[in-house]
């Protein structure tokens, strides 16, 4: 015997030649394994498709606001199958309003080519900045270049100085007010102690809850998208600045005029008079005053709105020369509530810095003329370009559509017709509700 | 497969087509915000779903490996490095995210059979060289089976010349008329008795009942002393040692087929390692497949 | 002369004295069945079948018996038929019936007398003992089985032909005719003249029909033509005339090619009249450029890998072996041949291609033959001697200088060196010196491969092989007189031998030649150390045990690469109706598999004995089976690598039952690779996704393979092999394809 021998010969004989001809385990198992995973992705898509939702098929989760309407794509898609192309702004529009952006734009955007749906619940109106440098870095309106701003890269490259900071901006206020006083005086308050975002309704430490409504103040943006706490409260004569400065204008009478128009303090000043007189019939003709309680009154009261006009208000208005009437005038303050009129400062957002580190000059300012909004040098200093920056995208402070020019949107679905989806009606239901107006109302 | 240099024209065909495509991505992702649904990202969708379908294409051309349609080894390769960037395409479609639920899956599917073929292409550069090694006398895979019904015939056959087996070993007998054509001519079947002692006789009659066939039997149990090449070869020297030399030929051949029947094990382990991953790489590849065409259709149609 | 009279079977009859009974019965009508007796023979009496009765004690063998006057003698008589008929049925009972003759052509002398003595199945035992076949030689097929030891063949040979090759050999049982001394007939010194099987009664020497084509063009030459030629005069009629159609006479005009290079044949020519010109007709630039990039784009290249391939000129042969006693000059490859010449030799017998293309250069005459004929006609002495002698006169002048060595020796010394210089054939297993003994020639390979061997303690390691115009042995003769390897031939090898002496005399005649030739021996020493080096790392044994180097094209796999996901077998079956004939499964050669597919060997053992010639060989080398395969399966037995295969194939054939009708038969037919012929590359090569799978040249491939890895030897590169070797136990091996013993 001469061992094992291994020869080809041998080795091929012990092999069945048609082997490959049968389904081997791995093979078998392969076969059936591709056949579950494609079965189980149609059945998931199946089962949906039972149920009348389209869910799968999202590119992407819709934002929280639209996420009702997720189960039937053609809430929002159109039945176009052309390539790439976008939805159409009437399916925002039938819900939305989208006011215009500026009268002078060259061409009005798609709303889908700010908006970009599909990504998950981010706010849809934020969009990339690159959206509004795409137009506004190279700037061109109907009547040609815009003489500012027309290449605006970014926050630090192309963005001019806030108009307010501005050559040639002043301060429209007529108001008289030292904040160098204030801050470092006999009283030396703190900025909150005046100053306060908005919607806090707390006790104010120097004055009270105002008699009468706040008057308007100029500058204001009817945007309604400020987020709370965002912009500070208008200063309030009540609240910030009576009980140092109170409106007393007789030592005779303990209360104070009220901040109001010189009619409703003339007014005021002469029914206390003509109450304290009834009261105290012995004042009468003391001090060469006169005898008539009428003409007592006259009198004390000329006496006292003459201390008024020219020294107590004077102090913050500039009264002007009394009319036919005899009353001085008080021009209107015009204090600015609001700097930026093209975009939103969010204090709020900034609440843990202190306040003199963006306003510097404000404990140095003895003019109430002084502008003390930081620049955008110093905005930039966080808000520059890069990752290690605070965003500088556009839409951190600009609005793109101009608000003031919003229409009320007149609703036309009820909540049915929103959160399901009647396939019978076919795909195009909510689209074609909203062009034929043809409601089940 | 081995990933070696004659490669080298795939790999720089792909790093091209990448690097093209990332050139074309760079400045239309820093433009607008990327969408699958805008041109680029269709164009990159559809680049990337075109190399799916080719790489998917390797299973059916196999199918039909006689037709021209280029060579196997071609398609191969093409689909390793295309296979390779319909992952980078695909994220440049996504601009990197992953999208609703069936986009989701899909991403992850892809990203899957991208990482199972990853593993695959490693496992097959490397494991390929060891079967080589550790697996000298390897058969085919699908046929160790009935190779080992006939190892167990041989031994059968061979023990015939140190001790009477008894003929009414029914499985045996079947296995021995299988390999009726490789039989050895030489040897006649009875055999002739190499003289011993009757005790000899008995006691290698024992030990090839107790211990060598229950192996041969089973073979894939790791219990068997033979199921490890040191403590066999200590077996059979110490069995050489007690049985007469006129008998070591047969026993050196014994041992011989049980060393086979532990490579034809090792065999089987490895080719699992082989072509396990493909139990992954391809019954996903194929949902990736259908459900992206599902995908393609649906966003298209919307 | 003395008449005798003598009474047969009642008739009284007068024969002059000195004639058996036998030749006396024969003369007056009588006829005696016999066996062992021939007309033309000396009687043996060893048959017993023409035993009579003599009117004596025991019954007589008639043939040997001499008659005697007043001899009644009876011939079928109930004791002598009875005797006859036990004879008979004893002979009977040990014959393979039918035999080969009596399957051929029913005319079986045994079994003809068998069945006019109405014996049916002998009621005795056949000889346990089984004698054998003996299929070695290419003419006639020896069945021991069916010999009666009557001994006529043993007569025919020794008295008629006096070739005195056939004799008795063993005892008992075991007895029977023998060649030589109990050699394989085909490895005997038998000529092949066919008187034996002329002779023989029975199916024990049968004519071998192993090539039934008859050859086109040409006019079948009539055996007394044929005797007329001194070649044919020793071959009995007989055979000749069984074997008429594999030769014939074929005239060609002058300019007329007879046989082109490349080509593949299966018969030598003899030319009997006129002159032909042998040459080559492929551009000699051909050979020198070696394939690869040409003209601007092969300067780039070389340019740019800093590597010309143009080989030195040193080694450029000065002459080019071929087919015939001539060789070829390099640089004008043309010769002639004229009368009494044989070309075709190896072609013919060893399916090589053409090596040359031959031209009448006048209007000629000339024998084509197949294997069978040609085998008688190498084998009669004369003209062996003739062929041997036309080879010393033209080509070992030649062949001698193209040893580098031997180019400076002087014509005269050359001519004197080829005198001496002696021709040897050898056949496959041949060793031809042994490692250790005393060195005592000097040899040049004339046709074939040798190999060298050293002798290790765990197997011999193959130093090199050397074919066609390589010579060895000097390094022995130089060194200390003992050979340091072992050489081999590897299959029909031609040797020339210069003698020790010889060698010796002329290294002391031109010193200048033994100072080169020990710096030769010096490196060629070196180089067999670095092989060794390199054999320790992949066995290049293997790669010749395993039979590679026969092959002419390779199916390798790659296993470092395969990921044994059988796409090639896939692939195979597909494209051949879905059988494959491809199996991924053989032995390995270093980290190759040589997959179980065609090798189309250089010599297709497979094509030996197809008996209807459906196996054949196209002149793109590959091996193809034709559709009238009858599925004997033979091919698939001499396949040594089992390449070949039975495959059950559903075919129509007439229905007997129903007249007209067809109905579907299952039958076996031989599948083989045939290297998808029609595709530009194999199917399995180009359906394999991994680039394992080659369809290679082997001697080119493992030449490169070799190089590569003794560059890495250089480095340290891990040793795969030892480590596999070790883990494998056995060494794979093969018996040499050649081999007659492993070819069934």
């Amino acid at each position: 015997m001469a061992g094992r021998i291994r020869t080809t010969k041998k080795l091929a004989q012990r092999i069945d030649r048609g082997y490959f001809k049968r389904l081997f385990p791995i093979s078998r198992w392969r076969r059936v394994l591709s056949f579950v995973a494609v079965g189980c992705g149609l059945a998931w898509l199946g089962l949906h498709a039972v149920a009348h939702d389209q869910t799968p098929y999202a590119s992407g989760p819709l934002t929280a606001a639209h996420a009702v309407l997720s189960r039937n794509c053609a809430s929002c898609h159109g039945q176009s199958t052309a390539l790439g192309r976008k939805i159409a702004d009437k399916a925002c529009l039938s819900c939305h309003d989208g006011p215009v952006h500026s009268a002078a734009q060259t061409f009005t955007p798609a709303c889908v080519d700010c908006h970009v749906e599909h990504r998950g619940a981010e706010q849809l109106a934020t969009s990339a900045g690159r959206v509004c440098t795409g137009c506004h870095s190279d700037l061109k309106v109907k009547a040609g270049r815009p003489g500012i701003a027309s290449n605006i890269e970014s926050f630090t490259h192309g963005h001019p100085e806030f108009a307010a900071l501005r050559a040639g901006s002043a301060d429209p206020a007529a108001i008289k007010f030292n904040h160098k006083i204030h801050v470092k005086g006999d009283v030396p308050l703190k900025c909150g102690e005046c100053h306060r975002p908005t919607g806090i309704d707390d006790t104010w430490n120097f004055g009270q809850t105002p008699p009468i409504p706040p008057p308007a103040v100029a500058g204001t943006m009817p945007s309604g998208r400020l987020a709370p706490h965002a912009l500070m409260q208008p200063i309030n004569y009540y609240q910030q600045c009576s009980v140092c400065h109170a409106l007393t204008f007789d030592d005779r009478i303990p209360d104070a005029a009220p901040h109001d128009k010189p009619e409703a303090v003339h007014e005021f000043v002469s029914r206390k008079l003509g109450e304290y007189i009834a009261a105290h019939p012995a004042d009468l003709g003391k001090d060469n005053s006169p005898r008539s309680p009428a003409e007592w009154v006259r009198f004390r009261a000329a006496e006292d709105e003459k201390q008024l006009w020219t020294v107590t208000c004077q102090r913050c208005h500039d009264m002007q020369p009394g009319a036919s009437d005899g009353l001085p005038g008080v021009p209107e303050t015009k204090i600015v509530r609001r700097w930026f009129t093209k975009a939103e400062f969010n204090h709020s957002a900034h609440q843990e810095l202190q306040c003199v580190s963006c306003h510097p000059n404000a404990a140095t300012s003895v003019k109430a003329s002084d502008i003390l909004i930081p620049g955008r040098a110093l905005c930039a200093e966080c808000h520059g370009a890069g990752v290690a920056n605070a965003g500088a995208d556009c839409s951190t402070c600009h609005l793109y559509h101009d608000w003031n020019k919003a229409r009320p949107v007149d609703g036309q679905f009820n909540i049915r017709q929103l959160t399901t989806f009647d396939v019978r009606r076919g795909s195009g239901a909510l689209l074609s509700m909203n062009s034929g107006g043809d409601l089940e109302r | 497969m081995r990933i070696d240099k004659s490669h080298r024209p795939w790999m720089i065909a792909a790093l091209v087509v990448l690097g093209v495509a990332l050139a074309g991505y760079v400045p239309y992702a820093l433009g607008t915000r990327p969408r699958g649904g805008s041109v680029p990202g269709l164009i990159y969708g559809l680049a990337g779903y075109g190399m799916m379908l080719f790489a998917g294409l390797l299973g059916a051309r196999k199918k039909v490996p006689v037709w021209r349609l280029g060579r196997a080894q071609s398609w191969m390769r093409g689909h390793v490095w295309f296979g390779l960037l319909t992952l980078p395409m695909i994220l440049f479609h996504s601009g990197f995210s992953f999208g609703g639920p069936l986009t989701s899956l899909l991403m992850a599917l892809l990203i899957l059979v991208f990482l199972s073929g990853l593993a695959g292409a490693a496992i097959q550069h490397f494991v390929p060289g060891m079967m080589t090694s550790m697996v000298p006398l390897e058969t085919i895979y699908e046929q160790i089976p009935r190779v080992r019904d006939q190892l167990r015939a041989e031994a059968d056959k061979l023990v015939r010349s140190l001790f009477t087996v008894p003929d009414s070993v029914p499985e045996l007998t079947l296995a021995a008329a299988a390999s009726g054509p490789s039989r050895d001519p030489g040897k006649s079947d009875a055999g002739e008795m190499i003289e011993m002692e009757v005790a000899e006789r008995e006691y290698a009659g024992g030990v090839y009942r107790d211990t060598v066939l229950p192996f041969l039997r089973n073979p894939e149990s790791r219990r068997s002393v033979l199921a490890d090449q040191g403590k066999a070869e200590t077996f059979f020297e110490a069995l050489r040692r007690k049985m007469p030399p006129a008998t070591h030929e047969v026993l050196a051949d014994l041992e011989n087929i049980c060393e086979e029947e532990r490579q034809l094990t090792r065999q089987r382990r490895l080719y699992l390692w082989l072509h396990g991953w493909l139990l992954v790489h391809v019954p996903l590849s194929v949902a990736l497949i259908v459900l992206g065409g599902v995908h393609a259709v649906v966003a298209l149609r919307y | 002369m003395k008449q005798i009279d003598l009474t047969i079977d009642g008739t009284p009859v007068t024969v002059a004295e000195g004639t058996t009974v036998f030749d006396a019965a024969r003369i007056h009508g009588i006829s005696i069945p016999v066996l062992c007796h021939q007309q033309n023979e000396r009687p043996a009496g060893v048959c017993r079948v023409c035993s009579v009765d003599c009117g004596e004690k025991v019954l007589q063998a008639s043939c040997v018996r001499p008659a005697e006057n007043g001899m009644k003698v009876q011939t079928d008589s109930e004791k002598v038929r009875k005797a006859r008929r036990m004879i008979v049925e004893l002979l009977m009972s040990d014959h393979p019936s039918p035999c080969a003759r009596q399957r051929h052509s029913g005319d079986c002398e045994l079994e003809t007398i068998a069945k006019a003595e109405g014996i049916g199945a002998p009621r005795f035992a056949k000889r346990i003992s089984p004698r054998g076949q003996d299929d070695s030689s290419l003419v006639i097929s020896v069945d021991h089985e069916a010999c009666i030891l009557c001994d006529r063949c043993i007569r025919g040979c020794d008295e008629i032909r006096h070739n005195n090759v056939l004799g008795r050999g063993g005892k008992g049982y075991g007895a029977g005719i023998a060649f030589d001394l109990n050699l394989p007939m085909g490895n005997s010194s038998c000529v092949s003249c066919g008187e034996c099987m002329v002779s023989c009664p029975t199916g024990a020497l049968t004519n071998k029909s192993v090539v039934r084509t008859v050859l086109p063009n040409g006019v079948p030459v009539a055996v007394e033509e044929l005797k007329q030629l001194p070649y044919f005069q020793n071959v009995s009629g007989t055979f000749l005339e069984l074997n008429a159609n594999a030769v014939i006479k074929r005239h060609f005009k002058a300019g007329e090619i007879i046989c082109r290079e490349g080509d593949y044949g299966s018969t030598a020519f003899f030319i009997l009249e006129g002159k032909v010109e042998i040459f080559l007709s492929t551009p000699m630039a051909h050979v020198s450029t070696d394939g690869g990039a040409s003209g601007f784009i092969r300067k780039l290249t070389s340019r740019l890998t800093g590597a010309d391939r143009q080989k030195p000129d040193r080694d450029r042969p000065r002459s080019i072996s071929i087919d015939a006693s001539v060789d070829l000059a390099y640089d004008n490859p043309v010769a002639e041949l004229g009368e009494g010449d044989l070309f075709g030799e190896m072609t013919c017998m060893s399916m090589y291609p053409r090596s040359a293309t031959v031209r009448a250069s006048t209007d000629c005459v000339m024998l084509e033959m197949l294997r069978n004929v040609l085998d008688v006609i190498q084998r009669n002495k004369t003209l062996r001697e003739k062929l041997e002698a036309n080879y010393r006169k033209r080509a070992l002048d030649d062949h001698l200088r193209t040893v580098p060595l031997f180019s400076s020796l002087s014509p005269e010394f050359i001519e004197s060196l080829a005198s001496k210089a002696e021709l040897v054939r050898l056949s496959n297993g041949d060793v031809i010196c042994r490692q250790g003994e005393v060195a005592d020639a000097f040899y040049l390979v004339r046709i074939g491969f040798v190999k060298i061997t050293e002798e290790h303690p765990g197997g011999d390691l193959v130093l090199a092989y050397l074919g066609k115009g390589g010579y060895f042995g000097e390094i022995g003769l130089l060194a200390n007189g003992l050979r340091t390897a072992t050489v081999t031939a590897l299959d029909h090898v031609e040797l020339v031998r210069i003698d020790g002496a010889d060698f010796m005399e002329m290294l002391t005649r031109f010193p200048a030649i033994a100072r080169e030739l020990t710096a030769v021996a010096r490196e060629r020493e070196q180089q067999n150390s670095r092989h060794m080096a390199a054999v320790t790392g992949i066995s290049l044994d293997s790669f010749l045990t395993q039979g590679l180097m026969e092959s002419n094209s390779l199916l390798l796999i790659d296993l470092d690469k395969c990921t044994r996901c059988d796409n090639c077998v896939r692939a195979c079956a597909d494209a051949h109706d879905g059988v494959t004939r491809l199996i991924r499964e053989g032995l390995r050669f270093d980290n190759y598999l040589v997959a179980t597919s065609c090798r189309q060997c250089r010599d297709p053992l497979c094509m030996v004995g197809c008996p209807v010639g459906s196996i054949r060989r196209r002149n793109s080398l590959e091996i193809v089976i034709e559709d009238w395969c009858v599925g004997c399966g033979l091919c698939a037995q001499n396949c040594p690598y089992g390449n070949i295969n039975m495959h059950p194939f559903e075919v129509m054939v007439k229905d007997l039952a129903q007249p007209g009708g067809q109905k579907a038969v299952v039958k076996p037919k031989a599948t083989s690779c045939d290297l998808c012929a029609d595709h530009a590359e194999p199917s399995c090569v180009y359906a394999c996704p991994h680039d394992a799978a080659h369809r290679v040249e082997p001697n080119q491939f493992f030449k490169v393979y070799a190089e590569t890895k003794i560059a890495e030897r250089d480095s340290p590169a891990t040793v795969r092999d030892l480590t596999a070797a070790k883990q494998t136990g056995t060494i794979a091996r093969s018996p040499h394809p050649r081999d007659p013993r492993s070819a069934h």
